[in-house]
């Protein structure tokens, strides 16, 4: 074991591997706010990756619903049901992590998830927690009814649990934007990484008999594109891009400034130590207890920021460059006279410019042109 | 500590006679050679030095027999196990036994060591079913399940895995075009050659000369691992007629989620090779 630090939980931790961040991080920005739960992202994904033999029951990416819904089924209360009450002391986590947490006689604390736990990815969609009582009414922004529709891809951890565990060294990150991949020519289909990953993200395809993946699309990465999940999303949720560690941030970097500067897009369970890189804007509706407990201590201040966010020029401003572009944006800048937004490539062209505020269009109610009455929509 | 200790008493107790025979060596274990002849019953120990640990192997012992005929060499191994697991779904395992040969005059015990490299002859339970029925495609792991479209495979329903020849659909059976053995589905045999250098670094070798065939019957497997004594191969043991050379063996318990490192090992049991003609 080696002595590592990971800055999502405040502290150095136990990690097989010595520490090796990537020369740049893949990472995104999801805000939990915008998501309506349509599926394009998992059907994009699905088209793309998770159409041979053995993949059928494969989401790579995948929205499911919370607080009942899990796919694989219930692997975050698994997996925080293994860990125990675990204790945070501010920013600090004073828990163990699953790596610390793992018995002598495993690399990481998991479990393998059964067949029957792949098989209902929709269930529990929609099933709003709590009730209200008769006569009673929904509260702002918090509800006393609630559900949030919660989208998922692997994390691209910076330690990777199925890393880890992999005894047969049969998975790697690559150095040049931290992407993790599982060699399909070495894998032996031990499914260890299957156990290890908590978020459920290792998925065995019976039929080839090895471990499959979330694969970051690393073909249009490489070429400057963001993934399939983020170009499609029709709700322009998320944002690709990369991230630098809080000691080298560069506030016009998007993904830096929504996590590092603003604090507003949250690491997801932050306590099991595996330093994911998809990163949460939480949704305010929820109650602030479940979202501490999915997203760590950083929640009040990340919805306190968020919900002021429209007295905020440049977090308004990058919020528009969400799904705007397929392009990866390696930088942005929003200007106060104009009113818009722009994102630049890796060669600093500007690659998108949006305005913040769309103008408003009034139009008489009778259309003496073309001799009709307008209704009153948009 | 204490079963490993057993199994090295073990060790130095016993060795295993490779008999010589005058026949063919048929990778069968119905064959009538190896109804004579001695055996040797090898303890497993729970494997406690590389992570994840397998504390309580299921498979305990295994009862060995060896045989050559001057050009092949050809290794029984039976054990009782009261499941047979040959098939893979997403969170089942199949049952598996290994023997291992160091490459040069020894190497150590953790699946060998850097430029002390071991032969490893790898039997599996889901290979065997492949051979004895057909590849486990989707129609056969799930009889019930129905999917009308794979966009890039041709053909008709099930959309047989042999018959994605096109790049296109070729791209989705990653494994496969990267010459992994699991996911070939036309397997010649149910042994697979490897070589190794300590613990995480098992490799497929390039030659494949072994070859191996299992039987399930009244609750226990019969298998046999044969491999031609010389293939010109960098890999080959040392070994030959009259030549003594360590042997060592692994096994898995698919029934108990038992793989890849969840292994119970045995130590060094010491094989003598018969010089050809030798009763």
């Amino acid at each position: 074991m080696a002595t590592v630090k990971n800055w999502q939980i405040g502290r150095e931790m136990e990690y097989p591997y010595p520490e090796s961040r990537p020369q740049r991080q893949f990472a995104a920005v999801f805000d939990l706010n915008k998501c309506i739960g349509c599926q394009t992202c998992t059907m994009a994904c699905k088209t793309t990756w998770t159409v041979g033999k053995g993949q059928e029951y494969m989401q790579w990416n995948n929205v499911e619903s919370k607080p009942y819904g899990g796919y694989p089924m219930g692997w975050d209360v698994r997996i925080l049901d293994k860990l125990g009450p675990q204790p945070w002391e501010g920013g600090k986590y004073a828990g163990e992590t699953i790596f610390e947490a793992a018995p002598t006689d495993e690399r990481v604390l998991g479990y393998l998830k059964e067949e029957l736990d792949w098989s209902h990815s929709n269930a529990g969609e929609d099933e709003p927690a709590g009730s209200l009582d008769t006569g009673g009414y929904e509260t702002m922004p918090t509800h006393k009814l609630w559900f949030f529709y919660f989208p998922r891809i692997c994390m691209h951890c910076t330690y990777p649990a199925c890393l880890a565990a992999c005894p047969r060294e049969a998975i790697y990150k690559r150095p040049e934007d931290g992407i993790v991949l599982v060699d399909q020519g070495r894998c032996r289909g031990y499914r260890e990484c299957v156990r290890a990953c908590p978020y459920g993200k290792v998925l065995f395809n019976p039929v080839l008999r090895i471990s499959q993946k979330c694969i970051g699309c690393y073909p249009a990465v490489e070429q400057g594109i963001q993934p399939r999940c983020v170009t499609s999303c029709i709700g322009k949720v998320r944002l690709m891009g990369f991230l630098s560690t809080p000691d080298d941030v560069k506030p016009d970097r998007p993904i830096d400034f929504l996590v590092h500067v603003k604090k507003v897009a949250l690491p997801l369970y932050p306590q099991l130590g595996l330093e994911g890189n998809i990163y949460y804007i939480p949704p305010v509706n929820v109650p602030k207890e479940f979202l501490r407990q999915m997203f760590g201590p950083g929640v009040d201040q990340a919805i306190e920021t968020y919900l002021k966010g429209k007295d905020d020029p440049e977090l308004l401003g990058l919020l528009h460059l969400f799904g705007d572009t397929k392009e990866i944006i390696e930088s942005f800048k929003t200007f106060r006279e104009s009113g818009e937004a722009a994102g630049y490539d890796k060669k600093e062209r500007e690659v998108v410019r949006v305005p913040i505020k769309e103008p408003d269009y009034l139009r008489p109610f009778f259309d003496a042109a073309r001799q009709v009455y307008r209704h009153n929509i948009s | 500590m204490l079963a490993l200790s057993v199994s090295v008493a073990d060790a130095q107790q016993k060795s295993l006679t490779v008999r010589y025979v005058n026949s063919a060596v048929p990778a069968d274990p119905g064959w009538s050679g190896w109804e004579t002849g001695p055996s040797v019953e090898v303890t497993l120990a729970p494997q406690t030095v590389a992570q994840p640990y397998l504390l309580s192997p299921s498979i305990k012992r295994l009862t060995v027999k060896a045989v050559h005929n001057g050009g092949w060499i050809a290794f029984l191994l039976a054990w009782k196990d009261a499941t047979k697991s040959s098939v893979m779904y997403t969170d089942t395992f199949r049952d598996a036994v290994a023997l291992m040969v160091p490459v040069g005059k020894s190497a150590p015990i953790r699946m060998g060591g850097p430029n002390e490299r071991a032969l490893i002859l790898h039997w599996k339970a889901d290979w065997q079913e492949d051979i004895d029925k057909t590849f486990q495609d989707v129609a056969q792991l799930y009889p019930n399940a129905w999917l009308d479209w794979y966009p890039f495979a041709p053909g008709e329903p099930p959309y047989d895995i042999r018959h994605w020849t096109n790049p296109e659909a070729r791209r989705y059976l990653t494994g496969w075009v990267l010459g992994n053995p699991r996911s070939q589905p036309d397997k010649r045999t149910a042994a697979e050659e490897q070589i190794a250098e300590g613990f995480s670094t098992l490799t497929t070798n390039e030659r494949q000369s072994a070859v191996g065939k299992g039987v399930y019957a009244n609750g226990g497997w019969r298998v046999v691992i044969a491999r031609p004594l010389v293939t010109g191969d960098p890999n080959d043991p040392a070994w030959g007629p009259g030549k003594v050379v360590p042997v060592a063996f692994a096994a898995w318990d698919g029934g108990e989620k038992e793989i890849g490192a969840r292994k119970g090992i045995s130590d060094w049991i010491t094989a003598k090779l018969n010089p050809v003609g030798a009763k």
